[in-house]
C-alpha cells in the first residue's frame, strides 16, 4: 500500500518537474533565438537565473530581506492584537457585532492599495508605512476568521460548562477558544501572506525599505534580470513562510489532539 | 422597526467616526487631514465631470480590457488543463507556483517590457485576473457530477457537445467565484500599475497629488476608488446572482426540502 | 407472446468483474436472457446485487468483462440511439440550468432538425407525460413526481425502440409512483416499446412486468425467469387484489429470499 502511494508521489513530483523544465527550456528559447530575442526588457531565463542565484551572496539584499520580514511580523503584531481582540468581541458579544459589523463590511473590502496614497503622504516612505499597511492588510482575515471560530463553538461543550457553573472567565478560556484555534490558526495562516506580500507592496509602490524597494530601484535601472530575480525570491520568501506556517499547524494541531486524548 | 433599530446600531459607529473626524480636523489644522467639506469640494472638482475622460475613463478602460482577457483566456485555459490528463499532470504544479507570486510584483517586468503606456497595464491586469479564474474553472470542472455524464453519454452526444451542455455550464458556481476574486485582483492591480509608472489614470493621479502634498485630492481620490471598487463588485452580484440564479434557487430548494 | 414477437435484446453471457487478483470482485456471471419486442421486462434482485452495473453494461455506459448485447442481432459497441435511459437520481439526471422544455430538446441535439420542430416536439413529449404548461419551470421548481416525468419525456422524444429504467419511482413517494407506473404501461402500449425495467420493490415487478427476471447476488446470475400472465389491461385496483398477483408476488419474494439468503451463506463461509 505505501509503495503504491510513493510511486504515485513520485509520479506527481516528475510531471511537475517536466513541466517545469518545459516552461524553463522554452523560456530560454523564446528569448535567444526565438522571437522574444533581443527584445530590450525580456530577460533571458539564464540571465535571470544567474541574478537569482547571485544575489545570495549580496549582503544588501539579506539586509532587504530582513527589512521586509520585519515589516510584514510587526504588522501581523498588531493585526493579530486588533484582530482577535474585534474578532472576539463581536463574535461574543451580540451588540458589538450589530455596532460594529456594519463598519467592518466597508472597511473590508477596501484594498489596502487605495489608501497607501494617504499613508505615504502622512508616515513617508518609511518603515512605518510598511508595517501600517501589513497590519491593515493582515487584519481583516484574522478578525473573520476568529469571529466564525467563536460562533462555531459546539452549543453541547457550552452547556456542559454552565452545567458545571463555569465563571464566564474560564468558559472563554477553557471551552470557546480551544476550540476556535483551528480558526485562528487558518487567519493566520490568509494574514502572513497578506503581510508579506503588502510589505513588499510598499516598498515597491510607495519606496518603503526592504525588498520592494529594491524591485523598484532594478526597474528604474532597467535591470530586467535583476527585477526578476528579485521576484522570484519573493515568491521563494512567502512559499517557504507558507511551509512553515503549515508545519507549525500541523504540530499545534497534533499536540492539542494528543493533550486532549491525554485529558 | 425592527430594521430602524439595526440601522440606528449599526450606524452609530460610523456617524460617530464621520462626525468626531470633522471635528477634529476643523479643530487640528493638520494639512494631511482635511475638513469633510473641503474633501468633498476637491471630490466634485475632479471627479465630476473634469477628470473622468482624461483619467476615470482610460482607467476603467484599461481594467475591462485586461479583465475580460483573462476571463476569456482563463475559462479557455481551465477547460484544456480540467479535461486533458496530461497538460494537468505537467503544468498544475507551475500554475500553483505563479499563482503564490502576487501579481502586484510582476508590474516592474511588464512596464520594463511594454511601457508606462496603457499594454503594460491592461498585460498586468490580464495576467493577474488570468489565475484565480483558470483554477476556480478547473476546480469546477473537477465537480461535475458523473451522473450528468451518464446522462450526455446515453444520447450519444459528442464530446465537444458534453462539454458545453454539461462540463461547463455545471462549473458555472466555481467559475463565478474565480471571476470575483479576479475582479478584485484587476481592480488592485489598475490602482497599483498605475501608481507605480503611469502617465494618467486614477490612481496615478492620487499619487501625483500626494507627491505635492495636495491632500485634499488624495482623500478624493481614495475616495473615488472606494466607490469604484463598491460599484463594481456590487455589479458583478448582481450579474452573477441573475445568471446563477438556477444555482441559488435549487440550493435554497434542497435545503427546505 | 415470445413465439409471436420478434426477438429485439439478446443479452449474452455478460459478465462484469471489478479489479484483478485478490481483489477482485465478480459482480455480474454469465447473464442470458432475451427480450422480444414488444414485452416489459422487470429485472428484480436482492439489494446489492449489482443491478445497476448490468444496466449500465446493458446499455453500453460500462463495458462488460464478458458477453455482450445484441440489439436486432448486432452487438452494442456503445450507446444506442435506439435505446433511452431513465435514471434513478431525477435531480441529477436533468440539467438544473435548463428549463423542462430544453431538457427534453436535449436529447435532439444530433437531430439536425429546425429549432422550432425540436421545440413543438418537446412540448409534445411533455404533454404526452402530463406536463402541459411545465415547459418553461427549471428543475427546482418542480416536484419529484414531475422532474422523473420530465426524464421520461426526454427519453421518448427520440422514439426509441427500447426504454430502459434504472429502478426510476425508487425515489418517489408511494401514490405518485402508482401514477407512474401506469403512465409508463401507457406509453409502452401506445407506442408498441420494448422496456426492461429494473427494480427493487417486488409488487411494482410484478405489476408491471409481462416477465420478471430474477437475480441472485454475488456474483449476480439469471436465477430464474417468471412469467407473468396478468393480462395486458391491468389498474392499480384489481389487478394488485387478484390471486395470480399474490401467486407470484410469493414465488418471486420466495426466490428473492433465498438468493439473500445464499449470498449470506457463502459470505459467512468465507471467500473462495
Amino acid at each position: 500500500m505505501t509503495s503504491r502511494r510513493i510511486t504515485s508521489g513520485a509520479q506527481n513530483a516528475a510531471f511537475g518537474i517536466s513541466g517545469a523544465l518545459i516552461w524553463l527550456v522554452s523560456w530560454q528559447w523564446f528569448t535567444t533565438a526565438g522571437p522574444f530575442a533581443g527584445i530590450v526588457g525580456f530577460p533571458t531565463m539564464t540571465g535571470s537565473v544567474a541574478q537569482t542565484l547571485g544575489l545570495i551572496w549580496e549582503s544588501s539584499f539579506w539586509a532587504a530581506v530582513g527589512e521586509t520580514l520585519k515589516m510584514a511580523f510587526a504588522g501581523l503584531g498588531i493585526a493579530v492584537v486588533i484582530g482577535m481582540g474585534i474578532g472576539l468581541l463581536t463574535g461574543l458579544s451580540r451588540r458589538s457585532h450589530e455596532a460594529l459589523d456594519p463598519t467592518i463590511q466597508f472597511l473590508r473590502p477596501l484594498p489596502p492599495v487605495v489608501i497607501l496614497p494617504l499613508v505615504l503622504l502622512v508616515l513617508g516612505p518609511t518603515t512605518e508605512l510598511g508595517v501600517f499597511l501589513a497590519a491593515f492588510g493582515a487584519v481583516w482575515p484574522i478578525l473573520v476568521q476568529v469571529q466564525a471560530g467563536v460562533r462555531d463553538v459546539d452549543p453541547i461543550a457550552l452547556d456542559t460548562a454552565q452545567s458545571m457553573s463555569l465563571s464566564w472567565f474560564k468558559t472563554q478560556t477553557a471551552v470557546v477558544i480551544p476550540s476556535a484555534i483551528p480558526f485562528i490558526i487558518t487567519g493566520v495562516k490568509i494574514a502572513v501572506s497578506a503581510a508579506l506580500l503588502l510589505a513588499i507592496a510598499a516598498g515597491l509602490l510607495a519606496g518603503a525599505p526592504g525588498l520592494g524597494k529594491l524591485i523598484l530601484i532594478a526597474q528604474e535601472a532597467n535591470q530586467s534580470d535583476l527585477a526578476f530575480g528579485l521576484i522570484l525570491w519573493s515568491g521563494v520568501l512567502g512559499a517557504s513562510l507558507a511551509l512553515i506556517l503549515a508545519w507549525a499547524e500541523r504540530t499545534l494541531v497534533r499536540g492539542r489532539r494528543a493533550l486532549e486524548e491525554y485529558l | 422597526m425592527n430594521a430602524l433599530r439595526k440601522v440606528a446600531v449599526g450606524g452609530f459607529i460610523p456617524v460617530l467616526v464621520i462626525a468626531g473626524y470633522w471635528v477634529w480636523a476643523t479643530m487640528s489644522r493638520n494639512p494631511y487631514f482635511p475638513n469633510p467639506m473641503r474633501i468633498m469640494e476637491r471630490f466634485q472638482k475632479l471627479w465630476l465631470f473634469a477628470k473622468l475622460p482624461t483619467d476615470v475613463v482610460p482607467s476603467l478602460t484599461n481594467f475591462a480590457l485586461g479583465y475580460v482577457i483573462a476571463v476569456f483566456s482563463g475559462v479557455i485555459a481551465g477547460v484544456v488543463l480540467g479535461r486533458i490528463k496530461l497538460l494537468r499532470q505537467l503544468f498544475a504544479p507551475l500554475l500553483d507556483f505563479a499563482r503564490s507570486i502576487p501579481a502586484i510584483m510582476l508590474i516592474p517586468p511588464f512596464v520594463l517590457l511594454l511601457g508606462i503606456g496603457d499594454q503594460s497595464k491592461v498585460a498586468i491586469i490580464a495576467l493577474g485576473a488570468f489565475f484565480p479564474v483558470v483554477l476556480a474553472t478547473m476546480d469546477g470542472l473537477r465537480r461535475t457530477d458523473p451522473a450528468l455524464i451518464d446522462v450526455t453519454r446515453s444520447m450519444q452526444l459528442s464530446r465537444w457537445q458534453e462539454l458545453l451542455v454539461a462540463w461547463v455550464p455545471s462549473a458555472g458556481p466555481q467559475i463565478a467565484g474565480g471571476m470575483q476574486t479576479g475582479l478584485q485582483f484587476a481592480f488592485i492591480l489598475m490602482v497599483a500599475s498605475e501608481m507605480l509608472a503611469a502617465t494618467h489614470g486614477l490612481g496615478y493621479l492620487t499619487m501625483q497629488a500626494q507627491f505635492t502634498f495636495d491632500s485634499a485630492s488624495v482623500w478624493a481620490g481614495i475616495l473615488m476608488l472606494a466607490i469604484l471598487g463598491f460599484g463594481l463588485n456590487t455589479l458583478f452580484v448582481l450579474a452573477r446572482n441573475r445568471v446563477l440564479r438556477w444555482h441559488i434557487q435549487s440550493r435554497a430548494t434542497a435545503r427546505a426540502r | 407472446m415470445n413465439l409471436t414477437h420478434p426477438l429485439r435484446l439478446r443479452i449474452d453471457g455478460l459478465s462484469k468483474t471489478y479489479g484483478t487478483g485478490s481483489t477482485a470482485n465478480e459482480v455480474l456471471r454469465d447473464i442470458n436472457f432475451d427480450v422480444h419486442t414488444g414485452e416489459f421486462v422487470c429485472l428484480v434482485g436482492p439489494s446489492g446485487a449489482g443491478k445497476t452495473t448490468l444496466l449500465r453494461c446493458l446499455t453500453s455506459l460500462m463495458a462488460p468483462s464478458a458477453g455482450q448485447v445484441l440489439l436486432d442481432g448486432k452487438a452494442l459497441t456503445g450507446p444506442s440511439p435506439k435505446i433511452s435511459i431513465v435514471f434513478q437520481e431525477y435531480t441529477r439526471s436533468l440539467m438544473p440550468w435548463m428549463t423542462a422544455e430544453k431538457n427534453v430538446a436535449l436529447a435532439l441535439s444530433n437531430s439536425k432538425l429546425p429549432r422550432a420542430t425540436v421545440k413543438k416536439m418537446s412540448r409534445d413529449a411533455l404533454a404526452s407525460v402530463g406536463l402541459s404548461g411545465s415547459e418553461s419551470q427549471y428543475p427546482w421548481q418542480l416536484s419529484g413526481g414531475m422532474q422523473q416525468r420530465v426524464a421520461i419525456a426526454r427519453a421518448l422524444i427520440t422514439e426509441p425502440e427500447v426504454l430502459v429504467m434504472d429502478e426510476p419511482f425508487a425515489s418517489i413517494d408511494a401514490q405518485t409512483r402508482l401514477e407512474l407506473e401506469d403512465l409508463t404501461r401507457r406509453l409502452q402500449t401506445e407506442r408498441k416499446m420494448t422496456v426492461m425495467l429494473v427494480t427493487h420493490d417486488i409488487d411494482e415487478a410484478v405489476y408491471l412486468a409481462d416477465r420478471i427476471v430474477v437475480l441472485s447476488k454475488n456474483p449476480a446470475t439469471v436465477q430464474e425467469i417468471v412469467e407473468v400472465n396478468l393480462g395486458v389491461e391491468r389498474d392499480q385496483f384489481t389487478t394488485r387484489e387478484s390471486h395470480q398477483f399474490g401467486e407470484l408476488r410469493s414465488h418471486v419474494l420466495g426466490l428473492i429470499r433465498e438468493a439473500q439468503n445464499r449470498a449470506k451463506t457463502e459470505a459467512a463461509s468465507g471467500p473462495q
